[in-house]
């Protein structure tokens, strides 16, 4: 199967950004680091929201207001980890494209995000409406966005094991 | 002596039989870094709400800070058997040590940065540089963390 048919990867890994990282002995530590601190904050932050939607974790008012306060650390978290893990990716691209936990978890990044899309646009979604039962559709989507989360986490540890 | 130790645990059955299972160990390290966001996500919140002005909001700082002790409880019990499932590799290397001994360090700040919070219904809240080098500690042990992977290991003898 042709990985790189259009050389797209091969152009990216020869990029001077991703010569660079690949070429430093501290570069690819210091920005993986970078990267856990990211992960960290999004697994920390969306586990709370979900246990929460779940039931499992009970927090003083409504869980609007718990969004208000955890939400900005899953998106400074998110955007940290996305641009650690392009660096790091641009660094080894063609290695990356073909490894197979690296695939499965941008597969389970985009069930994440479309998870979250579903859950955003539902109507019986926190703050739409008063009531306290969460639809079950809704008790789901923070099922799906918690294994989800955790199995971005297990494959991305699992790349550097293949 | 550290030494002996390592060389004891490397040659003990359990460790040999870890060390077989790769799955095991990635599983291992992943739920590490699951903890690390149990830690540093609340620890991050309770820093920001004690020494940046920016409200507990709906997480309340106290609660915060007990969830820190149950992450420390799941980052022990993986650390471990982390290095238990390299004990040369790990016990040994110098990024490790100074990893415990800013652990050892955090955890005091931890316990000091509770007491103060207990007390502060009589107006003495933590200090905000205290919290904030508390943050800055964590920040630097997941550092040790990663970097033990690529760097510190003792000179080949």
């Amino acid at each position: 199967m042709p990985t790189d048919p259009s050389g797209l990867f091969a152009t990216i890994e020869a990029s001077a950004p991703a010569m660079a990282i690949a070429g430093s002995d501290w570069a690819f530590p210091l920005i993986e680091t970078a990267h856990v601190v990211g992960v960290a904050l999004v697994i920390g932050s969306i586990l709370l929201l979900d246990l929460a939607l779940l039931g499992v974790l009970r927090f003083p008012g409504r869980h609007e207001a718990l969004q208000n306060t955890v939400l900005p650390w899953t998106w400074g978290g998110f955007v940290l980890a996305l641009l650690t893990g392009m660096a790091m990716f641009a660094s080894a691209a063609t290695r990356y494209a073909t490894n197979i936990p690296f695939l499965a978890k941008m597969a389970l990044l985009m069930l994440a995000g479309v998870n979250m899309a579903f859950f955003n646009s539902h109507p019986g979604r926190p703050g739409a409406r008063r009531g306290e039962n969460l639809p079950g559709a809704l008790r789901a989507s923070a099922g799906i966005s918690l294994c989800a989360w955790l199995g971005v986490v297990v494959t991305g540890r699992w790349i550097g094991f293949v | 002596m550290l030494e002996h130790l390592a060389a004891g645990l490397a040659g003990s059955a359990f460790v040999q039989a870890l060390q077989e299972q790769v799955w095991a160990v990635a599983l291992i390290q992943a739920l590490h870094i699951v903890a690390i966001g149990l830690l540093l996500f609340p620890a991050a919140h309770a820093t920001l709400a004690l020494a940046g002005g920016r409200g507990e909001g709906a997480f309340p700082v106290g609660q915060a800070l007990r969830w820190t002790w149950l992450a420390v409880a799941l980052l022990v019990v993986t650390g471990v058997l982390t290095v238990l499932s390299d004990p040369e590799r790990t016990l040994l290397n110098s990024l490790f040590q100074a990893k415990m001994v800013l652990l050892v360090v955090a955890l005091a700040a931890s316990w000091w940065i509770e007491r103060r919070l207990e007390a502060a219904e009589h107006g003495s809240a933590p200090p905000r540089l205290v919290a904030a080098l508390w943050l800055v500690l964590w920040l630097a042990i997941i550092l040790c963390g990663r970097l033990i992977a690529y760097f510190g290991a003792p000179p080949a003898a």
